[in-house]
């Protein structure tokens, strides 16, 4: 049977050129982007405003979102980083399959938040370069495809056709970014319980917020003006429980 | 590709129609000409169908069955041997599509009497040319059944469940793209606009469009069976991601701010149009995947065999006089045939308030809205909702509560409730924000009888037509006022007050 797969051998070796090449566009190039942009605040996924933020200083605190859209960048570039190692066994190459499905899924992402800005990028060449940053998610996208048709071709081989060892690593990745987007819906849920305004509401959203609550407190911040007086109260009194600070002190806290 | 020395060599043999079966096919072409005649008014209502709503759908079933059947065509022809036989001979072929020519068209279901044609056209083809035609064309003929949309009544609920799940998706991948979005109904709201989900963002036209791709590719190439399965079965999935993908980036865009708002149908447009290419390149890469597989695999491909041949036995007990008997008879009854007044030719069926009495559930209403389809400014008291079930083109046949999740009305509870023994109305409560509104709805069978199910209802009408009665199939959509909460004595209210409108004994459907 004649097909693509046969026809291009699975043992060539990656080129040195390749090999860089893979190296810099998925794990140093996308690092390089989140670096720049823990300073001026871009990213929408991670930011969680379309257009970023804005320039602002270092974050102070990490919310559910940042926490979130790390820990699937470290999954994403662990997975680059195995797929340039090649893993030689079923499970290894099975468990970067894994991997590189969400940093697929999570360049692919990027990629369509970041269209409204492309403009604005190639503006930004013009500022020393750093306008190409905006392009890592595409970048990134490109190889992290390319990395992942590389595993499935290898994986092919060393499961000799059983389709098993594909489908199984690649329906797990879903599978992760929901466990891992899970803490995200209970905030949202919870967040959206207490702006309802009602007190009672404001303590059932508290309560429903269990340990993400700690990771709340710019949200929280950001509700308690649009609160009625007294449901203020009840949340400048958890508040107070929760953080041992003042909610009054807290509402400029505009970048986490 | 490879060729089949065993598929060209017996060809010609087999092509050979069997003795009589030219004068049979003759009389089958002649049969399906009249069946078009016969369904003349239907057919220039799937081609207004087609013009109203996408080209689309049949220039692409069109090309691929043309694709197919000049691929076929070639000398020697290409293996087929993975390629199933349809059981059946030709003439059970012509007798079927002449069976559902003639059922759809006394029916008024003209789906059905469309899709009898190109049946009917292949048994025909089979008895002119050989019983072989049947098995090279088959696939060319399956493909043009998909240019014919699908009757609305029994297919929306699937529509609906996948915008249901467009919707879901493109909100929640909104929000992570960092555009906080709300759900209300299929609508999309977010900063900077919104965005209406229709049935064309369902993903459906794009199934369809993938169908057919993969149709072609599966007729194009030998295949195994996990490969077919698995570019059919990826269809669906795939439209779905490329329609969720479609809206969030449609989406974004609105939100952005150099994008013009009289840019934005420019947007809708082009992104509607390459909606189709994520869905092929998914479709291809589940290919792919298979046979990246299936070369690696120690055993070879499942393939198909080819199919024994009709035993002579069968073929012989076909005999003149039972073919004479049965194409009479065929002949017989569409010729009786007496087709359901087209309704596109109809006038509208319901202009104004006049049209409240003929209908007579509704008689001595006086509605406060009287709609064709959709509306509703909210601070109505009674919104009586007509919507006739053979509405032009077929289109917009569906239950209420699409028209209201589309208009962001999101249904809280869905329920039959029964109206002192005699009827049921479904009983919906709808929430959009603070706002609550409670509506009752029935549909009026072909006896002019509520039945709270769409479905019901439009079979009833298809009988009522095909036991040669005149029958009407309308919807009465009874809404209550909008209220930011709706108790359960102003719920009973309601419902004493739909019940004392339907108590009125039902009226005879008016003559079409």
């Amino acid at each position: 049977m004649s097909s693509f797969a046969a026809s291009r051998s699975d043992e060539e070796p990656l080129s040195t050129g390749g090999r860089l090449g893979w190296a810099f566009f998925g794990l140093v190039f996308p690092l390089i982007a989140f670096a720049a942009d823990s300073a001026v605040h871009v990213d929408p996924v991670l930011w969680g405003e379309l257009g970023g933020r804005g320039l602002g200083g270092s974050p102070r605190v990490l919310g559910v979102r940042q926490v979130v859209v790390y820990g699937l960048l470290a999954l994403s570039l662990l997975g680059t980083t195995l797929a340039l190692a090649r893993p030689k066994t079923l499970l290894g190459n099975g468990l970067t399959i894994t991997l590189l499905t969400i940093a697929v899924l999570f360049g692919l992402t990027h990629a369509i938040a970041y269209i409204p800005m492309v403009p604005l990028f190639f503006m930004g060449i013009m500022l020393i370069g750093l306008g190409l940053l905006g392009f890592a998610p595409y970048a990134a996208s490109w190889v992290w495809i390319s990395q992942l048709s590389d595993c499935l071709k290898r994986q092919a081989r060393l499961a000799q056709g059983r389709l098993r060892w594909a489908l199984v690593p690649l329906l797990a990745a879903p599978v992760v970014i929901a466990v891992a987007l899970s803490p995200l819906v209970i905030q949202h849920q919870a967040l959206e319980q207490i702006r309802g305004g009602e007190p009672a509401q404001v303590s059932a959203g508290l309560a429903s917020l269990g340990p993400f609550a700690e990771f709340s407190q710019a949200e929280l911040a950001g509700i308690y003006p649009s609160l009625s007086a007294e449901s203020q109260i009840r949340l400048r009194n958890h508040y107070l429980e929760l953080f041992d600070r003042d909610v009054h002190a807290d509402m400029s806290l505009r970048f986490r | 590709m490879q060729t089949c020395p065993s598929d060209s060599d017996s060809g010609s043999k087999r092509d050979a129609p069997a003795p009589g079966g030219r004068l049979h096919g003759l009389l089958g072409v002649a049969l399906v000409a009249l069946l078009c005649l016969v369904a003349w008014p239907g057919l220039s209502r799937l081609v207004a169908t087609w013009r109203v709503h996408s080209l689309t759908l049949p220039l692409g079933s069109l090309a691929g069955a043309l694709v197919i059947a000049v691929w076929r065509t070639r000398r020697p022809p290409l293996s087929t041997a993975w390629w199933p036989r349809l059981p059946g001979g030709a003439l059970s072929w012509l007798c079927g599509g002449l069976a559902l020519g003639v059922l759809g068209a006394r029916s008024g279901v003209w789906h059905v009497a469309w899709a009898g044609i190109p049946v009917a056209g292949l048994g025909a083809l089979g008895l002119l040319r050989g019983e072989e035609t049947i098995r090279r064309y088959w696939p060319a003929a399956l493909l043009l059944l998909v240019a014919i949309p699908p009757p609305n009544a029994p297919t929306y609920f699937v529509i609906a469940e996948l915008k249901t799940l467009v919707a879901s998706g493109a909100a929640g991948l909104l929000t992570l793209c960092g555009l906080p979005t709300q759900l209300d109904g299929w609508v999309l709201r977010f900063a900077g606009g919104e965005l209406r989900l229709v049935d064309a963002c369902s993903g459906a036209r794009t199934q369809t469009g993938l169908v057919g791709i993969a149709a072609v590719l599966l007729c194009l190439r030998t295949t195994s069976r996990s490969e077919r399965v698995t570019l059919l079965a990826a269809c669906v999935p795939a439209a779905l991601v490329a329609s969720v993908a479609r809206v969030a980036c449609v989406g974004v865009l609105y939100s952005s701010s150099w994008l013009e708002r009289s840019q934005r149908a420019f947007v809708h447009d082009a992104s509607g149009v390459l909606v189709i290419v994520p869905g092929v390149l998914l479709l291809l890469a589940a290919g792919w995947l298979v046979r990246l597989f299936e070369s690696h695999a120690c055993s070879e491909p499942e393939v198909a065999g080819p199919s024994p041949s009709l035993p002579q036995q069968r073929r012989a007990a076909a005999s003149h006089l039972g073919v004479g008997l049965a194409l009479s008879a065929l002949c017989a009854v569409l010729v009786r045939a007496e087709p359901a007044p087209c309704p596109g030719h109809t006038p509208p069926s319901l202009p104004g308030k006049t049209a409240t009495a003929e209908v007579g559930l509704a008689k001595g209403l006086e509605p406060d809205l009287l709609l064709a389809r959709q509306g509703g400014d909210g601070a109505t008291a009674l919104w009586v909702h007509y919507c006739d079930l053979d509405m032009p083109h077929h289109a917009y046949a569906h239950a209420t509560d699409v028209c209201y999740t589309v208009a962001g009305w999101t249904v809280l509870e869905e329920r039959e409730v029964e109206l002192s023994g005699r009827a049921a109305v479904r009983q919906l409560r709808l929430a959009r924000g603070s706002r609550r509104r409670l509506v009752h709805l029935a549909f009026l069978d072909g006896a002019g009888l509520p039945s709270p199910s769409l479905l019901r209802a439009w079979l009833g009408r298809a009988g009522e037509r095909l036991a040669g009665r005149p029958a009407a199939g309308s919807l009465l959509v009874i809404s209550s006022p909008e209220r930011s909460r709706i108790t359960p004595a102003e719920a009973k209210r309601e419902l004493e007050r739909v019940r004392g409108i339907l108590s009125s004994p039902p009226h005879a459907p008016p003559p079409r």
